[in-house]
């Protein structure tokens, strides 16, 4: 039984060796060949490289080195079904700092926690888990150290780690023999080993165990791979960069600096070439660890070096580390410009993802790197669940689609089981808001729970009972009316409301206005449906008060999942029964509890923390381009690797110790270190980059535009290159570094002498096609009746009525944030409704009963906030309504249809009038109400033109304007000629709109104007703001000059004439 | 905490958790079958709780009377929503003002016709041969005397061109009348204003002016949504009973499609002084998807239609000249107290089909139950009309998926897309269901997967069908199209849908809210579209609930030359012999005016 160790430069070499040695050694087709790595990726791509060499890849059992003494335990006859970790030992943890033993005893510890409240509650349980975390640790990198704990009492121990060993004792003691430690495994699989039975039978299980590319061995694992190999054979094979030098025993980085500091040379401490060994400290640590032992260092067996090539500038580098070069590093200019590695500094996210995307499709598109296909690309991001959302949103809407698969994303992301009862586990009585509600029913499984379907109505429908907040809010005893934007009232409102024929006054335990809304009923079983998605919330809420057991908070969730997301009929699917699975364990844990009692806010946050952790299950390597997270020892190799997210603080990741971590008090070789991960990651990326490696970062702030500087890694790529051109006289950042600019559609892009990657995202604008051309007329069919209205809006906004009546576009609103707080200002169009709603009370006399209806209904601010407003209004409308009540008097008013015959087609308009009287009113001072003298004037003319109308008024702010008599002879010529206008270019755009007109309004100065109040953003009018942009300016201002002339010789001067009080 | 999710409880137990709440679970099952009301002395029901002693309605602080403003009311044994009560009794205030309003106008309608003798006897009724009564002509007559008519008839009985006559004569007797016709879909809309187009052809050799046969001709139908005049995002229209239509006759085709909610604003929106309102359906046919079977209610009192009193029975018949076709004693009753006595008359001449053999023959086997007559064509089917066992589906499939080639017919490379357009009515499949082997969606797929293999969703040649309304882009629920390139834009796939003027306009897919393939469709979707040949397949268990007369019938009647029905002959039968009356309250609302 043996010890072999393979050393070599590429992981190829290493795999080709490998599976020559699996084809000696013949095993039996029913005995698997056992191997263990680091990932699952490399795993994959091991089968592949299997299947193509051996012809067949089967019966081989993965394991991660920390599986291995789990899986020999099991061989060996260990009787656990559980092993103490970090998940499950939180909780006893918990349970012993709770104890008012462990308190008395160490009250300096629980002084952090000891006092009363669901914060001090959530500090105990964070303190556990950290502790938690600790002692897994210790099990693998300090398993002397439970040794101890394990064999002495904590007070024979060192002062300052009893506090540790108490819990740690404790909860071995409340565990019993139901969970072993590591090194209780460990003990019982040397002593088994011993026995020769024990040895064959491991020997029959798993006559040879191969260990794969790992980069990280502890001294724990180095012990019983040792051992093992005593029984059966063991072979390792591990990568090393620059296999011909010795290049371990670097100076450690801080008495570096303390003899620089000294003012000596340290040139000469530096034993390798600085990007080696700046980013291998992982691989230095592990070969000095292995090679401690003869026994280690006699095993070597060294694979002949694969030489990278030294063209591009890329292999230029690799080539460099495997020589280990530390002189006469040099570049040549054509290197520079090889676009073999890529370097592109972006605002954000998704800036970074479309040039990413551009990069490749345009590396594929030229063959810039031979023949590259989708599965030749892995590109890593910092943070997978950030990039996810905006990866899917640019590769799945791109001209050219890509196949691709994201991997590592957290279980909590997507619409799955697991997100659901994230989402609902997260809820906050304190904050139940309309947005809230309609986030969870984005869930497709609750909405198919509750048979919710109709999502745009029901939006629309809590908007328009004004739902804001709160389940009830102050329902029971009133105090500021919020129960008025409340789920129960709204809820009332639309139940209700779908009961009663119009809106009416109902008591339901409180006076409700019901919402005439709904009059089928689908529409009246959603909102069922709703209500119904409400009250189990409110129920979910109320039972999770008290607190509980871990046992019964697990059946809590199986209550949540099958109330909101399951029903139990129904088929589960694999994420329910994984859930089912994660809480099985906590019954058993639940045993050694005793009767601890957890809140349900630290519940919670354990559960939430635990999920959110989790990652998805899905294969590397699985179809198309591979977007995963930075694991270290993924790397393997691939055409083109990227990297996204290389951010100053946010690459290589920083290492947080806590003060009590006895571990960083003495640091050992081999310990964890998450920041050399990270560079060893990176130095794994630029080696097994085979034709391209493809940098990005933010570089410059979005808010500010400051520059941002990039991960320390770019960095020292950037001067390492850059000290190899110096002779060239160039600047490496200025070749290689690419800024792109903000925006997507920017100009700089696809410019004949932009060095930027071409965007292929954008298409070149194309010309408006529909601006002013009267295109539209041909084969249309001329309507036979138009409509006082339709001219009105012809007239007053003609860009408007344009896209509507000619294009037929609408900018529709898109559905709005609902805001989580009450009204405090009405919107304009809540503003004009109340507005209206006061002058046509005053007018038919029930001012009280319309505010009241109005407050019901959600559509005032609350309590003095709605008085003050009415008053404002009130003070606005009251001279108007003054006004118009003298002039009406006791009249009737009533609405008249009439019909002009113009040509073959009829010119119809509805006017309310008092006898032969028009009265109107608008809320604007006289100067300003040109929409308003428009309207009224066309509906003058009409009346007139009939024989129906003898006189008009306008009320305004501040005028009385009456219009001028006119002669129904007189106003038929008026009408014919704006009818004539009309006709000729009701399908013409004219760009205007009445809120620009003046009486300085010029054919010179109204295009400018127009502009500006865009500018100023004054102008909302989005049609007028979006076809500015489009038009022929000489063209419009022909049209304008008719135009102008229509409205102010034919309109305009019915009230010039007029009276004015 | 666990919810029960059931829609029903949910909405009994949002308002009650008492002994009312059997009542509300029950309602709101009703209504979600379509009734308007629920019939509070119903025997126990199959699904959800048992009605208790209805007593506790009467003392209810949830229930009231008629008059009270309480959520539910009970009326005459019946429970609705207020608001639905209220939309039947509101309707049928309207149907009776308009019934009131007809002594007004009686005897100049009276003096009118007797003084356009000539022109309806010889020219717009020429007489034709028959045993029974024209009852076109006195569906015309009789409607012109009326403020309120109903014209029932099946498929080719020509009710249309009844209707283009009554419209001749209103604008002989009114030259500036008003007149507004609509339809509830967009379809059935398309089909009237194409029946209207061939008024002049009727009236070629009549001495009804041009101008006359013109404007009816030239007639623009609506959707009644339209007419109405839509306000998105809210249940009301432009027109109400504050804003009544501006129209002297208002005409309603396809009216057995219309709910009671469409109905009530639709009537509200009539001016009782002013306008004649005539209903145009076939009460056989299945009733609209929401509540309310309006129409068929209206049309329930069966003795009562065809009926006459001698009065109008003797007016009538003087212009009949034929007096075997005259109304004789068998068609006459005395004056009924029946508000709608002689304001509904069915046309039961079909001539289209022939009641002897083949479709006709089938509908109305279908419709009597006769179960001989059906059994005749399951034993000896035809190739144009037949019953076929369940085995044969596949067969047929293939069949039905080979006419919409071009060389059967069909529009599958026909390369003119006018054309190719109009044959889309070609041949359709027709199924009862949606889900399961016999549903809409399963037979989609094969014939997809007979006639094409289509990577994308949206392939070249794909028939489509709108499932959503969408106003802005001009297509609405139902409408059918195909999607193909467009040679002037770059390839890229459009969706071309017919158009009465321009022949066609063309979307883009991206444009289309919600769609699906249209080689086969549920029947309820067909209301209100005919193909010449139709294939339908029914599903496999004879106690689907769904499986009506009604359905049975439209689905037949879909076709103009050939029926295929694919299913057991059981089930053929359950379904012929299973007819389900909604509840409403609407004949109990007349009667206590």
């Amino acid at each position: 039984m043996s010890l072999e160790i393979y050393i070599s430069n590429h992981i190829r070499s290493l795999s080709t060796a490998m599976i020559a040695d699996m084809q000696r050694h013949k095993l039996g087709v029913f005995q698997p060949y056992g191997l263990i790595t680091q990932t699952v990726g490399m795993n994959n791509w091991l089968v592949v490289n299997m299947a193509q060499q051996m012809g067949i890849a089967a019966n081989l059992k993965f394991m991660k080195p920390a599986d291995l003494l789990w899986e020999i335990y099991g061989m060996l006859g260990g009787q656990s079904y559980y092993k103490i970790n970090r998940q499950n030992i939180d909780w006893l943890i918990y349970a012993v700092l709770g104890s008012t033993d462990f308190q008395r005893r160490f009250p300096r510890q629980a002084a952090y926690y000891i006092e009363e409240g669901t914060e001090q509650e959530l500090k105990k349980w964070e303190f556990a888990a950290r502790i938690a975390d600790l002692f897994d640790q210790y099990q693998i990198y300090r398993n002397r150290l439970i040794e101890r704990w394990n064999r002495y009492s904590w007070e024979e121990l060192d002062a300052d780690m009893q506090w540790q060993a108490y819990i740690w004792q404790s909860i071995k003691g409340r565990s019993r023999e139901a969970f072993p430690d590591v090194t209780d495994i460990y003990h019982y699989v040397l002593e088994q080993l011993k026995d020769p039975n024990q040895q064959e039978r491991i020997r029959e299980a798993m006559p040879v165990l191969y260990l794969f590319g790992l980069s990280i061995l502890t001294p724990f694992h180095l012990h019983v791979f040792y051992e093992l190999s005593r029984v059966i054979d063991f072979r390792c094979y591990l990568v090393n960069p620059a296999p011909d030098h010795y290049w371990f025993e670097d100076e450690q980085e801080e008495q570096i600096f303390l003899k620089q500091f000294k003012g000596k040379n340290v040139a000469h401490l530096t034993v390798g070439n600085p990007l080696l060994t700046s980013w291998g400290k992982i691989l230095q640590n592990t070969y000095r660890l292995l090679f401690q032992a003869d026994e280690f260092i006699n095993a070597v067996n060294e694979l002949p070096g694969e030489v990278p090539a030294s063209q591009t500038l890329l292999q230029q580098i690799q080539h460099d580390i495997y020589h280990n070069k530390i002189e006469d590093i040099h570049f040549s200019k054509e290197q520079l410009y090889d676009k073999s590695i890529t370097i592109t500094a972006h605002y954000s996210i998704p800036r970074e993802v479309e040039v990413l995307y551009n990069y490749l499709l345009h590396a594929i598109q030229e063959q810039t790197y031979e023949g590259i296909t989708e599965r030749d690309i892995v590109v890593m991001v910092s943070d997978i669940n950030a990039y996810a959302p905006y990866i899917r949103a640019v590769m799945d809407n791109a001209p050219y689609k890509f196949s691709y698969s994201i991997i590592d994303e957290s279980i909590a992301q997507g619409d799955s089981i697991i997100s659901a009862l994230m989402a609902l586990l997260s809820v906050n009585e304190q904050h139940i808001t309309a947005e809230l509600i309609l986030e969870l029913l984005e869930s497709q499984y609750i909405r198919q729970r509750f048979g919710i379907y109709k999502m745009d109505y029901l939006r629309s429908m809590i908007e328009q009972v004004n739902i804001r907040f709160g389940l009830e809010n102050d329902y029971k005893d009133p105090v500021d009316d919020t129960y008025l934007v409340s789920w129960k009232y709204g809820l009332q409102q639309l139940m209700y409301g779908a009961c009663f024929d119009g809106p009416q006054w109902y008591t339901a335990g409180h006076m409700v206005y019901t919402a005439d809304v709904a009059d089928n009923i689908e529409d009246l079983h959603q909102l069922t449906a709703l209500s119904n998605f409400i009250h189990a919330l409110e129920d979910m809420i109320r039972q999770r008060k008290a607190p509980k057991s871990l046992s019964e908070w697990k059946d809590y969730i199986d209550e949540v999942i099958l109330t909101f997301m399951l029903s139990e009929e129904e088929d589960k699917d694999e994420d329910y029964w994984e859930l089912l699975t994660r809480f099985r364990q906590s019954e058993i844990i639940d045993t050694y509890l005793e009767d601890t009692k957890i809140s349900y806010e630290v519940f919670s946050k354990r559960l939430l923390k635990a999920l959110g952790s989790e990652q998805q299950q899905l294969n590397f390597i699985n179809r198309g381009i591979t977007f995963c997270s930075p694991l270290p020892f993924r790397s393997i190799p691939f055409k083109v690797i990227a990297m996204l997210g290389l951010n100053f603080d946010s690459f290589p990741r920083k290492e947080a110790y806590v003060d009590f971590d006895l571990m960083a008090q003495k640091p050992m070789l081999g310990d964890r270190n998450v920041r050399n991960n990270d560079k060893h990651l990176f130095l794994e990326s630029l080696l097994s980059a085979e034709q391209a490696l493809y940098l990005s970062y933010t570089g410059r702030s979005i808010k500010d535009n400051k520059p941002l500087p990039p991960s320390v890694l770019i960095d020292e790529l950037l001067d390492y290159i850059q000290s190899g051109c110096r002779k060239e006289g160039v600047s490496a950042r200025d070749v290689l570094v690419q800024q792109h600019p903000l925006h997507s559609f920017s100009k700089r892009y696809n410019q004949p002498d932009s060095n930027l990657i071409p965007n292929y995202t954008i298409h070149k604008p194309e010309t408006f096609p529909h601006v002013t051309v009267d295109a539209a007329q041909e084969g249309h069919v001329p309507e036979a009746i138009w409509n006082l209205n339709a001219l009105s809006r012809f007239l007053t906004r003609p860009v408007q009525y344009y896209y509507q009546k000619v294009l037929g576009v609408y900018f529709n609103e898109e559905a709005a944030h609902i805001d989580d707080h009450e009204y405090f200002s009405l919107d304009s169009l809540k503003r004009w409704t109340v507005r209206n709603a006061l002058i046509e009370g005053a007018l038919q006399d029930d001012v009280p009963e319309r505010i009241k209806a109005l407050y019901y209904n959600g559509d005032l601010p609350l309590r003095n906030m709605a008085e003050t407003f009415i008053a404002e209004q009130n003070q606005v409308i009251k001279p108007i309504h003054e006004q118009y009540r003298k002039l009406v008097a006791d009249t009737a008013i009533a609405p008249v249809l009439l019909e002009y015959q113009y040509g073959d087609i009829t010119f119809e308009g509805s006017l309310e009038l008092a006898g032969d009287m028009l009265v109107t009113y608008v809320l604007k001072p006289a100067d300003k109400a040109w929409a308003g003298k428009i309207r009224t004037s066309l509906q003058y003319l009409l009346g007139v033109a009939c024989g129906v109308v003898k006189e008009a008024y306008l009320v305004t702010q501040d005028k009385l304007l009456k219009a001028a008599s006119l002669t129904p002879a007189e106003a038929k010529m008026r009408l014919n000629a704006l009818l004539d206008f009309y006709k000729e270019h009701h399908h013409t755009m004219i760009m205007f709109h009445i809120d620009i007109y003046d009486a300085k309004t010029t054919i010179d100065n109204y295009l400018g104007k127009i502009e500006d109040a865009i500018n100023r953003e004054v102008c909302y009018d989005e049609y007028v703001q979006h076809a500015f942009e489009y038009i022929d300016r000489e063209q419009q201002q022909a049209l304008f000059s008719g135009f102008k002339d229509l409205i102010e010789q034919y309109i305009l001067p019915v009230f010039e004439y007029g009276k004015t009080t | 905490m666990q919810q029960n999710t059931n829609v029903h409880h949910a909405f009994a137990s949002y308002f009650a958790k008492d002994d009312l709440y059997p009542f509300l679970y029950q309602l709101s099952r009703k209504m979600a079958e379509g009734n308007v009301c629920l019939y509070v002395n119903e025997v126990a029901e199959e699904d959800g709780p048992a009605l208790p002693d209805p007593e506790i309605l009467n003392r209810h602080e949830l229930v009231g009377n008629p008059e009270a403003l309480r959520p539910f009311i009970l009326f005459e044994d019946r429970l609705y929503l207020h608001r639905f009560f209220h939309y039947e009794r509101k309707f049928v205030a309207q149907v009776n003002a308009l019934l009131h309003r007809e002594q007004t106008y009686y005897q100049s309608r009276h003096d009118f016709l007797v003084q356009q003798e000539e022109l309806i006897v010889s020219q717009l009724f020429p007489e034709s041969k028959g045993s029974t009564p024209d009852w076109q002509l006195i569906a015309c007559l009789n409607s012109f005397l009326n403020q309120f008519s109903i014209i029932s008839g099946g498929p080719g009985t020509g009710k249309t061109t009844t209707v283009v006559k009554l419209l001749a004569l209103f604008l002989l007797e009114q030259p500036d009348a008003k007149i507004k016709i609509c339809a509830p879909t967009g379809k059935a809309k398309v089909r009237l204003e194409e029946g209207l187009r061939k008024a002049k052809r009727t009236f070629q050799h009549t001495s009804i002016p041009e101008h006359i046969a013109d404007t009816i001709a030239t007639l623009q139908a609506a959707t009644i949504h339209s007419l109405l005049g839509y306000i998105p995002g809210s249940i009301h229209f432009k027109h109400h009973a504050l804003h009544t239509l501006e129209a002297d006759i208002l005409i309603v085709d396809e009216s057995s499609m219309v709910d009671m909610a469409l109905f009530h604003k639709l009537m509200q929106a009539v001016d009782t002084n002013r306008t004649r309102v005539i209903l145009l359906g076939d009460k056989h046919q299945l009733a609209s998807v929401d509540a309310g079977s309006v129409f068929r209610d209206l049309c329930s009192e069966e003795e009562y239609i065809n009926h006459f009193d001698p009065e109008r029975a003797a007016l009538l018949n003087q212009f009949v000249i034929d007096p075997t076709r005259q109304l004789d004693a068998a068609y006459q009753s005395e004056n009924s107290s029946y508000p709608l006595f002689q304001h509904i008359v069915e046309l039961q001449h079909s001539y289209r089909f022939d009641d002897q053999k083949g479709i006709g023959k089938l509908s109305k086997a279908v419709l009597h139950y006769d179960e001989m007559a059906i059994r005749d064509f399951a034993e000896t089917p035809a190739a144009e009309v037949g019953i076929y066992p369940a085995s044969t589906l596949q067969d047929w499939l293939q069949e039905f998926a080979a006419l919409l080639k071009k060389e059967q017919g069909g529009y599958i490379g026909q390369r003119d897309i006018t054309t190719a357009l109009e044959r889309i009515t070609g041949s359709t499949i027709l199924c009862a269901v949606k889900e399961g082997r016999t549903g809409v969606a399963a037979l989609n797929e094969q014939v997809t997967r007979l006639l094409f293999h289509p990577d994308e969703v949206f392939y070249e040649e794909r028939l489509i069908m709108v499932l959503q309304n969408q106003p802005q882009e001009g297509i609405y629920n139902g409408d059918m199209g195909i999607v193909r390139k467009d040679n002037a834009e770059k390839n890229e796939l459009k969706v071309f849908f017919p158009q009465s003027d321009t022949g066609y306009e063309s979307l883009s897919p991206a444009q289309i809210l919600s769609c699906d393939s249209a080689y086969a469709m549920t029947i309820h979707k067909s209301q209100g579209s005919e193909f010449d040949s139709v294939l339908i397949v029914l599903p496999e268990q004879t106690d689907h609930q769904l499986l009506t007369r009604e359905l049975l019938y439209t689905a037949i009647t879909r076709a103009r030359k050939r029926v295929i029905i694919v299913g057991d002959i059981d089930i053929v039968l359950a379904a012929s012999a299973h007819t389900v009356r909604r509840i409403s309250g609407i004949q109990q609302q007349f009667a206590a005016v």
